[in-house]
């Protein structure tokens, strides 16, 4: 219930982040250096798992963090890496088995494409992540995890009020693929997660 | 996990030290999960209350940091790993994390300390399941019999021996009933409740009042006396529908 409330809060503060940036574009356009060569971002997730799966149906989960760096190797495009981390409480045992509660994080190398250019002040840019899913799982008083691979997709908003930093929105998806073995019965319900995950932070730009 | 050292001097004397850097309990296979399936039984069929069903894993471990072989004494560890709840046909499958030094897992099936106790039905201990053959991360649990705890009546006739003492052990199982599924198995089965007694010559019956789960059956063991033990038995007495209760006659 606490989840569903801070998702819907992050989904509104996300259509607040698009109006104000759409009413600002339209004000008047600020041109900015054009030659960025590396960006960082760091922004606040807000992780919703949805379907028919271990972490949909067993976890209350909260709010994450997401922190990614790129370099520009051709003209839109960048490639880099993403870490992102949030964690799960877990309030139905009988889907997960006696686990308190879980860490999860995902690591990627991303290819991202810039839709519109980087001399604007609002650009939009789509990516791609594939990499590891780690899933570190506390029961009572031992710790043990799961992992497997994991791919990405993302659509982001950013709007630069300097030469050197912006604000961006992302809405990113993850598709989990883990290693876990298990009753036949319960195969896919325990190897795939689906995760949307919107999220708002800042960005650095370096020249 | 521990690191042995061992140390000889030139006299050939052996020492042994043992230290381990932490203390030992129960730990968990990564990227595993278990499933326990079985099913309980009414007797008669009737449909069931929803139980509750709990998963365990417990072993022995050696809980302080200087480990002298032999004289470190070891602590249970007991741990819940997964839980359920029975279907009104009494099926369950119990999802549970996957415990990799453990000595036993054992379900409690309406378990008393359980929010979703059912009232008059027993609890059922159904142990020796890391016996059972692991077939694709499952196992997969022999039916056992379930049923409400009601009044019932235990009765003992005397019809053609007139001369013997009749000196009685009765063992039943009340709340709570122990199964072990290991069909390597062989030691005694631990009963809830004993009753004893007996009969002397005049006297033609005895009626014991029991409160046991509807359908179970008693164990009975029974000597008769007269100037020593004649005869001596270890017999199972099934539960009579018609007369509602047990009976025994000699």
């Amino acid at each position: 219930m606490g989840t569903d409330l801070s998702f819907k809060k992050g989904i509104l503060l996300v259509s607040l982040f698009f109006n104000l940036v759409s009413l600002k574009a339209q004000m008047g356009k600020k041109e900015m250096d054009d030659n960025v060569l590396v960006e960082f971002g760091i922004s606040y997730m807000l992780p919703k798992a949805y379907g028919d799966n271990f972490l949909s149906q067993g976890y209350d989960i909260r709010n994450g963090i997401n922190v990614d760096g790129r370099i520009l190797v051709a003209p839109k495009w960048f490639v880099g890496a993403q870490w992102s981390q949030f964690k799960g409480d877990v309030i139905d045992m009988e889907k997960v088995g006696a686990i308190e509660k879980s860490g999860i994080t995902h690591i990627y190398a991303v290819a991202t494409y810039t839709i519109l250019g980087n001399d604007k002040q609002v650009s939009v840019r789509t990516g791609f992540g594939a990499g590891y899913v780690l899933y570190r799982h506390k029961q009572s008083t031992t710790k043990f995890m799961d992992d497997g691979f994991s791919v990405a997709a993302n659509l982001a908003l950013c709007y630069r009020f300097s030469n050197s930093l912006g604000v961006f929105v992302k809405l990113e998806h993850y598709w989990d693929f883990l290693n876990i073995d298990t009753a036949p019965e319960l195969e896919t319900f325990f190897r795939n997660a689906q995760i949307f995950a919107p999220s708002i932070g800042i960005k650095v730009y370096t020249f | 996990m521990g690191v042995y050292l061992v140390c000889m001097n030139k006299n050939g004397f052996i020492l042994l030290f043992a230290f381990i850097a932490c203390s030992c309990e129960l730990s968990y296979e990564d990227n595993r999960r278990l499933s326990i399936m079985g099913q309980v039984k009414a007797f008669e069929n009737e449909s069931l209350p929803n139980f509750p069903v709990e998963a365990y894993a417990s072993g022995e471990f050696i809980k302080s940091i200087l480990f002298l072989p032999g004289l470190t004494p070891t602590q249970e560890d007991v741990d819940l790993i997964g839980a359920s709840s029975s279907t009104p046909e009494g099926n369950y499958g119990v999802t549970t994390i996957s415990p990799e030094n453990q000595e036993f897992i054992y379900l409690i099936i309406n378990g008393k300390e359980n929010r979703d106790y059912v009232d008059d039905w027993p609890t059922l201990a159904v142990k020796g399941i890391n016996s059972l053959p692991l077939n694709g991360s499952r196992y997969e649990i022999p039916t056992v019999a379930i049923g409400r705890i009601e009044d019932a009546r235990f009765e003992i006739h005397r019809t053609t021996n007139t001369q013997d003492t009749l000196v009685y052990l009765l063992q039943y199982d009340s709340s709570i009933k122990e199964i072990n599924v290991d069909p390597s198995f062989v030691g005694n089965k631990n009963w809830e409740m004993e009753i004893g007694g007996e009969l002397m010559p005049l006297e033609v019956e005895n009626v014991v009042s029991l409160k046991i789960p509807e359908g179970d059956t008693i164990r009975f063991y029974y000597s008769l006396i007269n100037d020593g033990i004649l005869t001596e038995e270890n017999i199972k007495i099934p539960y009579n529908l018609e007369t509602n209760g047990y009976r025994f006659e000699f």
